[in-house]
């Protein structure tokens, strides 16, 4: 599931920059995939690291049978200065605005939220990942209110108007139609950095 | 997992995390696999919290659902204050995604476990997809309040109090005892695939299933 997720932001990400030029933030999902799945943290502050060999025995299987997609050729742009970003986030988390239909357990589609919307719910297939974080927080998922103390503080340009949520755990390739029309309304809102965050 | 940003009600932190994300900007190519300098312990290799694999009810084990819905029902209305404590302090709640009512909870849920299958009141959705999303609902109208009651914030002990010591808890693994003796396809793929009870980071799959799904 987790390798799905954070390959998803992969492909997400390069089948924005083919399309549209715009620059994209893999960093963080790369960085989790390698924190959490690769290298797998470290144990109960005992600071040692976590190897796959190590983990629960249903966890194990799978992620131990997850392959790593290659990617030829993939795009890659010059960044804007960080004062011209226009930032627009992307998330795993299968998040809605209240009322919305619920993603299905094998959703390809996307939902929109504005950068004022916090009444938000969740439908995600899965129910491996915490989820009493962003109960308490929604930052810590869609950091919206970050984002946009950064713009005030001038750290970036501006948050987007719209962004967007898909659902993770459904296989990347069968989100392309809706990669592009997402990547198309970011074009139209003059959105320059996506932010990529796996749940 | 669950906790992109690290911390809740962290701002610094999550700041921390957004910025590390822009630096590799600055790097002349990409992509880029790069380590966050700091590290939140987990628990067990596990990304969340995980059921006991001896904690699972047999059809045998369930008794009197009609007892047990109305302690759950005892449960919520006990918690209710709380709830809306934690709401109005929040400004939102994430309880409300199947759309039912929080005192239609358990009654839905219990007639899975009686084995029906009822029909689904929303157009478009069917009824154990809906069934799914009462579960998590009722999950999260505790642990919302709990974790605002008593201004906790440990992923482990709200799953420990909530599957394993909650009258709520013990409803959710009587409907998986019953899903997992199900002919219904897709009650039985929400226990083998841990759709709903928490089983993917447990040390083996669920007793009668082989988590094949994964």
């Amino acid at each position: 599931m987790w390798g799905w997720l954070c390959l998803w932001a992969v492909f997400i990400g390069f089948r924005i920059a083919e399309t549209s030029n715009q620059q994209i933030l893999l960093a963080l999902s790369l960085h989790i995939f390698q924190r959490y799945i690769l290298y797998l943290g470290y144990i109960l502050g005992k600071f040692e690291v976590t190897k796959i060999a190590e983990m629960p025995a249903v966890g194990r299987g799978f992620i131990s049978n997850l392959q790593l997609p290659t990617f030829e050729d993939p795009a890659w742009t010059t960044p804007v200065p960080a004062s011209q970003r226009r930032v627009s986030i992307v998330s795993t988390a299968a998040v809605s605005r209240r009322g919305d239909k619920p993603f299905s357990w094998l959703a390809k589609d996307h939902r929109t939220f504005h950068k004022n919307d916090r009444d938000l719910v969740m439908t995600h297939v899965a129910v491996e990942f915490d989820r009493s974080a962003w109960q308490q927080d929604l930052n810590v998922i869609i950091p919206l209110d970050r984002l946009e103390e950064m713009a005030q503080d001038g750290e970036i340009g501006s948050v987007a108007d719209e962004h967007y949520s898909f659902m993770g755990a459904a296989d990347p390739v069968t989100m392309e139609k809706s990669a592009h029309a997402v990547a198309e309304q970011m074009k139209q809102e003059g959105v320059n950095t996506v932010f990529l965050i796996p749940i | 997992m669950g906790r992109g940003m690290g911390k809740p009600n962290d701002p610094e932190f999550q700041k921390k995390v957004i910025r590390a994300a822009f630096d590799l900007f600055d790097l002349e190519t990409g992509p880029v696999l790069e380590d966050f300098p700091e590290t939140i312990p987990v628990r067990d290799g596990r990304m969340g919290y995980a059921l006991p694999p001896e904690l699972v009810l047999s059809t045998s084990d369930i008794g009197d659902v009609d007892s047990l819905v109305a302690e759950v029902q005892t449960e919520i209305d006990a918690l209710l204050p709380d709830y809306e404590a934690a709401v109005a302090s929040r400004g939102r709640t994430t309880v409300g995604a199947s759309e039912f009512p929080i005192k239609d909870f358990a009654p839905f849920i219990s007639k899975f476990i009686r084995g029906e299958i009822p029909k689904s009141p929303r157009k478009g959705l069917p009824a154990i997809p809906l069934l799914k999303l009462v579960v998590e609902d009722l999950e999260a109208y505790y642990t919302e309040t709990r974790t605002h009651r008593d201004g906790i914030d440990d992923l482990e002990l709200m799953g420990k109090w909530f599957w394993e010591e909650t009258k709520a808890g013990r409803l959710l693994l009587s409907l998986e005892a019953i899903s997992i003796v199900s002919d219904n396809k897709v009650m039985l793929q929400i226990v083998e695939m841990s759709l709903m009870a928490p089983r993917f980071w447990s040390e083996g799959p669920l007793p009668g299933t082989s988590a094949a799904g994964w």
